[in-house]
C-alpha cells in the first residue's frame, strides 16, 4: 500500500491567498461603507480598533489565559483522544463497549455542560480546560479510530507473512497508514478546541479573548468586538501554521521509516 | 458472540455512566436539586413528553438541523473535492479559510441576526457555516490522498476527467468523507441548539434555555437527555447510510473495473 | 314602482360600493404586526397580561414575540430590524446610547421597589462566614453580567459600606446557576434574583447578606423596560403609542388582582404554577420619572461603566399616550 501524503495547507498558500484575502476585506470595506450601521463598521475603523486594543496589557489580560486554556484542553484531548481511539479501531470489543457512551456524550452540546462544570469545578481554569477537551476530544477520537479501523487488512496480513512482528506492523503498516487521518481530526478538533474556549469563556470568567468578545458585545462597543473575532481568526491562523509544522514533521519521519522497509 | 451478549456490551457503558451519576447525586457529593439524579431526569421527560410539546420543539430542531447540514453537505463535498484536485484554488483560498475557521458560531451569532434576522435563515445558516469546516477538511484530505497511480492508470484507459472524478478519486476519498459527514453531523446538532438557546420561538435549544429560566432543573437535563439521544440516533442512521454508500459505490468501482477490463 | 326599485336598486349598489371603498381600508381595523423580542421570565409579566388577556388585539396590534438569550441577542435584531420592539435592562440602553446607538425606552417595565417589589438580593453560602462588606475584600462576587445593573448595586452597595470595589473581583454568572454554585461555594457571594433566590434559600445552600441591595438606589429604580429605535418610534408612533396603553393596562391589572396575573406566569415562562403564586415580583408602573433612572446613570458614571452623564430624557421617550 501506498503511503498517504501530507495535505500541504496554508503554509503552501502564495500570494494568491493573500490576494483573496485582500478581496475579502476590500469587499467588506464597501459593504460596510454603504451600509452605515453601527453593527457593521468599516475595515478602517476595525484595524484602528484592533491597533488601539491588543497593546501588551489586553494581550496579557485576555490572549495569554485564553491560549494556556486552550492548549491544556486540546493537549488533553488530543492524548486523551489519540489513545483511545486506536484501541477502540484495534478491540472492536472496546469498540463496542464504549460506542454508545462515546456517541451520547459527543452529541451533548457544550453549553449544556457549562452549569456541570461550573457545579462540580468551580469557576477557575479547571472547568474551562474541561469544557474544552470535552468537545475537542471527539473528532481525535472518531478519526483515530477510523484511521485505525480502515487499515487495509491485507496489508497487515501480508506484512505478518513476511514475518514482522506485531510492533513492526503497527509502527511501519499500521501508523503510517492511520497518521493522515488522525491528523485530520487532530486538525479539525484544534478548531473545535478555538471555538469551544470562547464558549466556555462566556461563563463564570473574567478574562480571555471570549470574554471579550462577549463583554463587547454587551458594551456595545461593535468594533472592540471585530477586533476581538479579528484577533481570534489572526490565532487560529497562526497556530494552524505552527500545526502544519509539527504535522509535516511527524509525517516525513514516517516516511523516512518506511522507506527503510525493503 | 451470542447476541444477548453482545447487546449487554453496547449498553453496558451507558448504563454504567447511569448508575454512576445517580449515586452521585443521591448521596449528595453533587446536591440534587442542581445535579438531580436520573431517576427524576426521566420522570420529568415523561411528564413533559405526555404534555406533546417536546414533540414539537424535537421536530423544529431537527429540520432546522437537517437543512443545515444539507446545506454544508452540498457546499462542503464539491468544495472540497476541488480543493483536493486543483492546486490553485487550494493555495488561493488557504489564507481566508484558515481565518475564517477559527471564528466560533456564537461570536457572529450577533451578526448574523443583524444580517438575517431572527428567524430559521439565521439559524440554519449559523448552523452550516460551523458544519462545513468538518466536511471540506476530510474531503480534501481524502481527495488529495487518491493514489496518483490509480489517477493516471484511469486516464490511460480513457476516462474523462469526469469519470476519473467519480469512479476513482471520490471512491477512495469516501472513507474520509463519511468521517466528516458525521463530525459535521454533531457539530450541525450543536450549532443549531446553541442557536435556538439565543434566539428562538421552538426547538429543543430553546426548550432546555426556558427551562432553565425557569428554574426547573430535571426538566432542563431532560431535554439535555433527550437531545444526547437524538444524536446517539442521527449517528446510527448516517453510519447505516455510510455503510450502504460505500458498498454501493465498491460494488459499482467492481462493475467499473469490469467493464474497464 | 318598478322604476323606483330599480332606481333604488341602483342607489343600493352605489352605496354599497362606496361602503366598500372606505370601509376596506381603514386601518384601525386591520391589526398591524409588531414583532417584539422577548426573554421567557417574570419580569415580563406585563406582556403575558397584555397578550393573555387581549388588550394588544383591543388596540388593534398583533404581536409576535420571539424568546431571546438576552439583551445581547435582542439588540442586534431591533438595530437590523428583524425585531420592532425588544426588552431590555437600563444598563445595557444607556451603554448603546453611548455608543451612539438610538435605542429609547418608549414603555414602562419592571421597577425594583422597597419594600414590596424587591427581587434582587445579595447572597453569600449558607456557612460562609462573610458577615459584612469587609468580609468581602479579596473574595469574588458573582452577577449575571457586568454590563446590567445588579453589578452596578454590587458596586454602590460596596462603596457605600465603605469599600473599595476594586479590592473586590467579579465574575459573570447565569443566574440559574447561581444556586448551583453557591451550593458549591464557588463563589462567596453573589447578586441573585428571584425566583432562584428563594430556591437558594429554600435549599438552605444560601443565606441573606443584605436583602436590599438595590437600595443603593433608592426607594424606586427601573430595572428594565421596552425599547425601540428611535427612528422606528418617529415613523410608527401610532403603534408605539398603542403598545404603550396595552402595557400600561397591563399593569393595572397586575396591581388590581395580582393572582390573575401570577397565574399566567406559568404559560409563558417555565416557572411551576406554586413558585409563581408566591415569588416576589418587580414593581409595575404607568411613568417613568426621572428618579427612577439617574441613581443608576450616576453609579455607572462614578464607576466608570459610562463615560460621560446621560440625561435620563437621552433614554426616555415620555408622553406616548
Amino acid at each position: 500500500m501506498r503511503t498517504p501524503r501530507r495535505l500541504p495547507g496554508i503554509r503552501s498558500a502564495n500570494w494568491m491567498g493573500w490576494l483573496v484575502f485582500l478581496g475579502f476585506v476590500g469587499a467588506w470595506e464597501i459593504l460596510s461603507r454603504r451600509s452605515g450601521s453601527l453593527y457593521f463598521p468599516t475595515v478602517t475603523r476595525i484595524v484602528e480598533t484592533f491597533a488601539a486594543v491588543w497593546q501588551l496589557p489586553n494581550l496579557s489580560a485576555h490572549v495569554v489565559p485564553s491560549l494556556v486554556r486552550m492548549g491544556e484542553g486540546y493537549g488533553l484531548a488530543a492524548l486523551t483522544g489519540t489513545v483511545l481511539g486506536i484501541a477502540m479501531g484495534h478491540w472492536r470489543r472496546l469498540d463496542r463497549f464504549l460506542e454508545p457512551l462515546v456517541e451520547f456524550l459527543r452529541a451533548t452540546p457544550p453549553p449544556a455542560l457549562i452549569p456541570f462544570a461550573l457545579l462540580t469545578m468551580g469557576i477557575g481554569d479547571a472547568s474551562k480546560v474541561f469544557v474544552i477537551a470535552f468537545s475537542s476530544l471527539w473528532p481525535i477520537l472518531l478519526n483515530a479510530r477510523d484511521g485505525v479501523r480502515n487499515v487495509d487488512q491485507a496489508m497487515i496480513e501480508t506484512a505478518r507473512m513476511f514475518g514482522l512482528k506485531a510492533r513492526e506492523v503497527a509502527m511501519r503498516v499500521v501508523a503510517p497508514a492511520t497518521m493522515p487521518q488522525l491528523f485530520a481530526g487532530l486538525r479539525t478538533s484544534l478548531g473545535v478546541a478555538f471555538i469551544t474556549m470562547v464558549i466556555a469563556e462566556m461563563v463564570g470568567s473574567t478574562n480571555g479573548l471570549g470574554y471579550f468578545i462577549l463583554n463587547a458585545q454587551r458594551l456595545f462597543a461593535v468594533p472592540e468586538m471585530y477586533a476581538g473575532i479579528f484577533l481570534l481568526g489572526l490565532l487560529g491562523y497562526l497556530v494552524n501554521v505552527a500545526f502544519e509544522r509539527v504535522e509535516g514533521r511527524v509525517l516525513s519521519w514516517h516516511r523516512g521509516s518506511r522507506a527503510v522497509q525493503p | 458472540m451470542r447476541p444477548e451478549r453482545r447487546g449487554f456490551d453496547r449498553w453496558a457503558s451507558v448504563v454504567g455512566a447511569v448508575l454512576v451519576w445517580e449515586a452521585v447525586s443521591q448521596i449528595g457529593i453533587l446536591h440534587p436539586a442542581f445535579f438531580p439524579p436520573p431517576s427524576r431526569v426521566l420522570v420529568a421527560l415523561v411528564l413533559e413528553l405526555r404534555t406533546g410539546e417536546i414533540p414539537k420543539h424535537a421536530w423544529v430542531t431537527l429540520t432546522a438541523y437537517a437543512r443545515g447540514l444539507v446545506l454544508a453537505l452540498a457546499v462542503g463535498i464539491p468544495w472540497g473535492v476541488l480543493l483536493g484536485r486543483v492546486r490553485s484554488l487550494r493555495r488561493a483560498s488557504a489564507v481566508l479559510i484558515e481565518m475564517l475557521r477559527p471564528i466560533p458560531s456564537v461570536a457572529i451569532i450577533p451578526v448574523a441576526i443583524l444580517l438575517l434576522g431572527i428567524g430559521e435563515e439565521m439559524r440554519f445558516a449559523v448552523a452550516c457555516y460551523a458544519a462545513v469546516w468538518p466536511l471540506l477538511f476530510n474531503t480534501t484530505y481524502g481527495v488529495y490522498n487518491t493514489d496518483p497511480v490509480l489517477v493516471d492508470t484511469a486516464r490511460i484507459f480513457g476516462f474523462a476527467p469526469w469519470e476519473v472524478l467519480l469512479r476513482v478519486v471520490v471512491p477512495s476519498a469516501l472513507p474520509f468523507i463519511a468521517t466528516g459527514v458525521r463530525v459535521s453531523s454533531a457539530v450541525a446538532l450543536i450549532v443549531t441548539v446553541t442557536a435556538e438557546m439565543v434566539a428562538g420561538t421552538g426547538g429543543l435549544g430553546f426548550y432546555v434555555k426556558a427551562t432553565e429560566l425557569g428554574g426547573r432543573i430535571p426538566e432542563m437535563y431532560g431535554g439535555i437527555l433527550l437531545l444526547g439521544t437524538l444524536g446517539y440516533l442521527l449517528n446510527h442512521l448516517l453510519r447505516a447510510a455510510e455503510g450502504r454508500a460505500l458498498r454501493w459505490y465498491r460494488g459499482a468501482m467492481g462493475r467499473a473495473e469490469e467493464v474497464g477490463g | 314602482m318598478r322604476r323606483m326599485a330599480f332606481r333604488m336598486g341602483w342607489a343600493g349598489v352605489v352605496v354599497a360600493i362606496l361602503l366598500v371603498c372606505s370601509v376596506s381600508p381603514v386601518p384601525a381595523q386591520a391589526p398591524v404586526r409588531l414583532r417584539v423580542g422577548i426573554i421567557p421570565i417574570v419580569d415580563l409579566l406585563q406582556l403575558f397580561v397584555a397578550d393573555a388577556k387581549g388588550y394588544f388585539t383591543e388596540e388593534g396590534l398583533r404581536v409576535e414575540t420571539t424568546a431571546m438569550a438576552g439583551g445581547a441577542q435582542i439588540a442586534p435584531a431591533v438595530e437590523g430590524g428583524s425585531l420592532d420592539v425588544g426588552w431590555s435592562n437600563i444598563v445595557s440602553i444607556l451603554l448603546a446610547r453611548e455608543r451612539g446607538f438610538d435605542f429609547v425606552f418608549f414603555a414602562p417595565g419592571a421597577f425594583e421597589v422597597d419594600p414590596h417589589n424587591r427581587v434582587h438580593q445579595l447572597l453569600v453560602p449558607a456557612d460562609s462566614p462573610v458577615r459584612s462588606a469587609r468580609d468581602l475584600v479579596g473574595k469574588t462576587v458573582a452577577v449575571n453580567t457586568l454590563a446590567n445593573i445588579p453589578y452596578l448595586a454590587a458596586l454602590a452597595w460596596l462603596d457605600q459600606q465603605g469599600v473599595n470595589p476594586a479590592q473586590v473581583r467579579f465574575v459573570e454568572i447565569p443566574y440559574p446557576d447561581m444556586p448551583a454554585v453557591l451550593s458549591g461555594k464557588r463563589v462567596d457571594a453573589a447578586v441573585v434574583i428571584e425566583p432562584f433566590a428563594s430556591v437558594a434559600l429554600a435549599q438552605g445552600v444560601a443565606r441573606v447578606l443584605d436583602a436590599r441591595p438595590f437600595a443603593v438606589f433608592g426607594r424606586r429604580v427601573l430595572v428594565a423596560a421596552w425599547f425601540a429605535k428611535r427612528s422606528w418610534l418617529d415613523r410608527n408612533r401610532q403603534v408605539a403609542a398603542a403598545f404603550n396603553r396595552a402595557i400600561r393596562k397591563a399593569n393595572e391589572l397586575i396591581l388590581r388582582r395580582p393572582g390573575e396575573a401570577r397565574a399566567l406566569i406559568p404559560r409563558y415562562t417555565r416557572v411551576p404554577a406554586d413558585v409563581a403564586e408566591r415569588m416576589p415580583l418587580p414593581g409595575f408602573f404607568s411613568t417613568v420619572f426621572d428618579s427612577d433612572v439617574q441613581p443608576v446613570v450616576d453609579v455607572a458614571v462614578k464607576h466608570g461603566l459610562l463615560r460621560r452623564p446621560l440625561k435620563p430624557g437621552d433614554i426616555l421617550v415620555r408622553g406616548l399616550r
